[in-house]
C-alpha cells in the first residue's frame, strides 16, 4: 500500500507576514518555517498504519521554496519512507488550481499511489478547497475532515468517521482516493533520534517542472486563473475602551448583546 | 428539462437547505449574488426543495428559480453531476456558493470540471469584477481578478447579510431531472449518528460566547452557559480551556479549532494568542472583557471590557434576565 502525504511548509505563526510588491506573492525568505497543524495529523495518520503494517510506504510531498525541504527532513525524521520537493521559481504565485494540477503531476509520477492525504485546511490560506481539487484532478472520490479512519487493505476500502453539525458521519469508499484529515485522537508525534539519524539515508529528493511534464505556462502566476491583484491590510478595530464595576459594565453590556440576538 | 428556458451569462446561487427551506447562510447568497455589479446579469437560485418558495425567493431577488429532487441527496457526487451537467448547457458567468464543507467540496471540483475561476471566503465585491476575500487569518485582505469563466466563489457567513424583500419582483420557475445514471456516488453514508447538541454550534452561530483561562475555573463556565442560552447562541472557548480539559474540543475557537464569523463575539478573559485572533476577526463586533487592558484581544476588539469577568458574568445574566 503507498500512501501520499501532502504537507504545506508555512511560516511560523508569529512570524511576520510581508508580501513581494511586485508580485503580491508571499516573502518567506528568512522565515522560519513548518508543517501546518492539520497536516501534522495527516502525516500521524499514515505513519500509524505503517506502524502497524511496516510494508507501508508513506511518501511525503510537498511544492514550495527551497527551505521546504527542512519540513520534509522533520517527516522522514519521523518515519516517513521518501520525501519529495517539487520545487522550481516558475511555481510561484499559483492558484489552487494550479497547485492542485502540479501535485496532481507529482502523485501520477509515482505512480500506484492508493490513498491521498491532505490536512483538513492550511494554516495561512485555510481555504480547504485544495482537498477537492486535487481528487478531482486525479478523478478520484474525496472523503473530508476525517477524525477516525480504519483502512481495509483486503477490499481496498476506507472507512472514515467524521463529526458533523449535531451528527456523526461514518462514510467508506475505495482506493484510490483522497482523505483530508480533522483532528484525530493520537497527537502528532516527534521524530525519534533513531529517526533522525536514519534520515542521512533518505535524502529528500528535489522534482522539477520537466521532471512532471509539466511546462511553466501550466502554473505559477501564468496559469493562475484567480490572479491577485491587490492586497490590503484589513481595517483595523478600534477599541472603545469601557471601566467600572461590574454592576456598570453589565448595564452597558446587556444592550450590546440584546439588540444582536 | 427545456434547456431553451436558461438564462445565459446568469449568477447562479447554489442553495443549500434544512428541514425543507433554504438555510440563512444560502439566502445571503442571493444578497452577494445582487452586489456582484454585473448589471442586468439574471440571478439564479438553484437548489432541492426551492419550488414551493419560489415566489420568496423572487421577492428576496432571484429572476429564475430552478428546483428539483436530483439536488436533494445528502453526498457531493450527485449534486456535481446535476450541477455540472446544467453549467455545461446553460453557461453561468458565477457560481456562488456557501462556505460549509459540503459546499467547499462541490467548489472546488466544479472549477476544475468547468476550468473557472476558483476563490474561496469572499466577503466583498469590487467594480470591475473584482472579488475581496480574507488571507491570513484576515491580517490582509487579497482583491482577485477572475481570468478564466465561470466564476466559482464561496461565500462568507455573515459578510453580505440578508436580502432585501420586494414581494412585487417576479420571476420564473423551472423544475429539472437527471438520469439516473448520473446520480451514483463513489462515496457512501454508511450511518448517522444524531446528536442532540445543548447549544448551536459555534461557526453557526449568530453570537459566540467564548471564555478563557481568566475564568479561573471550569465551573465559571455555567454563566456563559446560561448566557448562553439566553441570546440562544453558542459557548466557545481558548485552547488552553480545551487543553486543561474544562471544555471538549468542538468549543475550540481558533485555526487549530473553528474559525468564526458570528454577528457577535464576546470574548471573556482571553488573552487572545494569534492563532485565536486569527480565527474571530471574520467576527462583525467583538466585545472582550479583560482584568488586563494591555491583553492583545482587547487591542483588537470593538468593545474592550477592563474588569473581571468572573463578578461580571453573573451580573451580566441578570441583566439578561430583566430585559426578557
Amino acid at each position: 500500500m503507498k500512501v501520499v502525504v501532502c504537507i504545506k511548509h508555512v511560516p511560523e505563526p508569529l512570524e511576520p507576514r510581508r508580501l513581494r510588491p511586485e508580485s503580491l506573492t508571499m516573502l518567506r525568505e528568512g522565515l522560519q518555517g513548518m508543517s501546518g497543524y492539520w497536516d501534522d495529523f495527516a502525516l500521524e495518520q499514515a505513519l500509524l498504519w505503517q506502524d502497524e503494517t511496516p510494508e507501508i510506504e508513506v511518501v511525503v510531498l510537498t511544492m514550495g521554496p527551497p527551505d521546504a525541504s527542512d519540513t520534509l527532513k522533520k517527516a522522514l525524521a519521523k518515519g516517513a519512507t521518501r520525501g519529495i520537493l517539487i520545487e522550481a521559481g516558475e511555481l510561484e504565485g499559483s492558484d489552487l488550481l494550479a497547485t492542485g494540477r502540479t501535485l496532481a503531476a507529482g502523485i501520477e509520477k509515482l505512480g500506484g499511489v492508493d490513498l491521498v492525504l491532505l490536512g483538513q485546511r492550511s494554516l495561512d490560506g485555510s481555504t480547504a478547497m485544495l482537498g477537492p481539487v486535487l481528487a478531482e484532478l486525479l478523478g478520484w472520490p474525496l472523503i473530508a475532515r476525517g477524525e477516525r479512519i480504519i483502512v481495509n487493505a483486503a477490499q481496498r476500502a476506507v472507512y472514515v468517521q467524521r463529526e458533523a453539525t449535531g451528527r456523526v458521519e461514518r462514510l467508506s469508499c475505495n482506493w484510490p482516493a483522497v482523505l483530508t484529515i480533522g483532528r484525530i485522537a493520537s497527537p502528532p508525534r516527534l521524530p525519534s533520534f533513531r529517526g533522525i539519524m536514519g534520515t542521512a539515508k533518505k535524502p529528500v529528493e528535489t522534482w522539477r517542472l520537466a521532471d512532471l511534464g509539466l511546462t511553466p505556462a501550466e502554473v505559477g502566476s501564468e496559469a493562475a486563473h484567480a490572479r491577485i491583484t491587490a492586497v490590503t491590510p484589513s481595517p483595523p478595530r478600534t477599541p472603545r475602551v469601557l471601566e467600572g464595576t461590574a454592576q456598570d459594565l453589565a448595564q452597558q453590556l446587556a444592550p450590546l448583546l440584546l439588540q444582536e440576538r | 428539462m427545456d434547456a431553451t428556458n436558461l438564462l445565459p451569462g446568469s449568477i447562479w446561487a447554489v442553495m443549500e437547505s434544512a428541514g425543507g427551506l433554504p438555510t440563512m447562510r444560502s439566502l445571503e447568497l442571493l444578497t452577494a449574488g445582487r452586489q456582484l455589479g454585473m448589471a442586468g446579469r439574471p440571478l439564479v437560485a438553484i437548489g432541492m426543495g426551492l419550488m414551493g418558495i419560489a415566489p420568496r425567493l423572487f421577492g428576496l431577488g432571484a429572476d429564475q428559480v430552478i428546483g428539483g429532487d436530483s439536488l436533494a441527496s445528502d453526498a457531493v457526487e450527485p449534486k456535481l453531476a446535476v450541477l455540472t451537467q446544467l453549467a455545461q448547457v446553460a453557461m453561468p458567468e458565477v457560481i456562488l456558493l456557501e462556505n460549509t464543507p459540503a459546499a467547499q467540496e462541490l467548489a472546488g471540483r466544479l472549477a476544475v470540471r468547468l476550468n473557472g475561476s476558483l476563490v474561496s471566503d469572499c466577503i466583498a465585491f469590487e467594480a470591475g469584477r473584482l472579488i475581496v476575500h480574507p488571507i491570513f487569518g484576515d491580517l490582509m485582505r487579497a482583491t482577485v481578478m477572475p481570468r478564466s469563466w465561470p466564476l466559482i466563489a464561496t461565500v462568507r457567513s455573515g459578510a453580505f447579510g440578508p436580502p432585501q424583500d420586494d414581494p412585487e419582483r417576479s420571476g420564473d420557475v423551472l423544475e429539472f431531472d437527471v438520469s439516473a445514471a448520473n446520480m451514483d456516488s463513489r462515496v457512501s453514508l454508511m450511518q448517522v449518528i444524531e446528536r442532540a447538541l445543548a447549544f448551536a454550534p459555534i461557526a453557526e452561530a449568530r453570537i459566540v460566547v467564548a471564555g478563557g483561562m481568566g475564568l479561573g475555573d471550569p465551573a465559571t463556565f455555567q454563566w456563559l452557559e446560561a448566557i448562553a442560552t439566553a441570546l440562544q447562541g453558542a459557548v466557545g472557548c481558548s485552547r488552553a480551556v480545551v487543553e486543561a480539559g474544562w471544555r471538549p474540543y468542538s468549543e475550540q475557537i481558533g485555526l487549530t479549532g473553528q474559525t468564526i464569523a458570528p454577528s457577535l463575539y464576546l470574548a471573556c478573559g482571553i488573552h487572545g494568542a494569534s492563532q485565536h485572533l486569527d480565527g474571530i476577526r471574520g467576527s462583525r463586533t467583538i466585545i472582550a472583557i479583560n482584568n488586563d487592558p494591555h491583553a492583545p484581544l482587547m487591542k483588537q476588539a470593538d468593545v474592550a471590557m477592563v474588569g473581571d469577568a468572573k463578578e461580571l458574568l453573573p451580573a451580566l445574566l441578570q441583566e439578561l434576565r430583566k430585559a426578557n
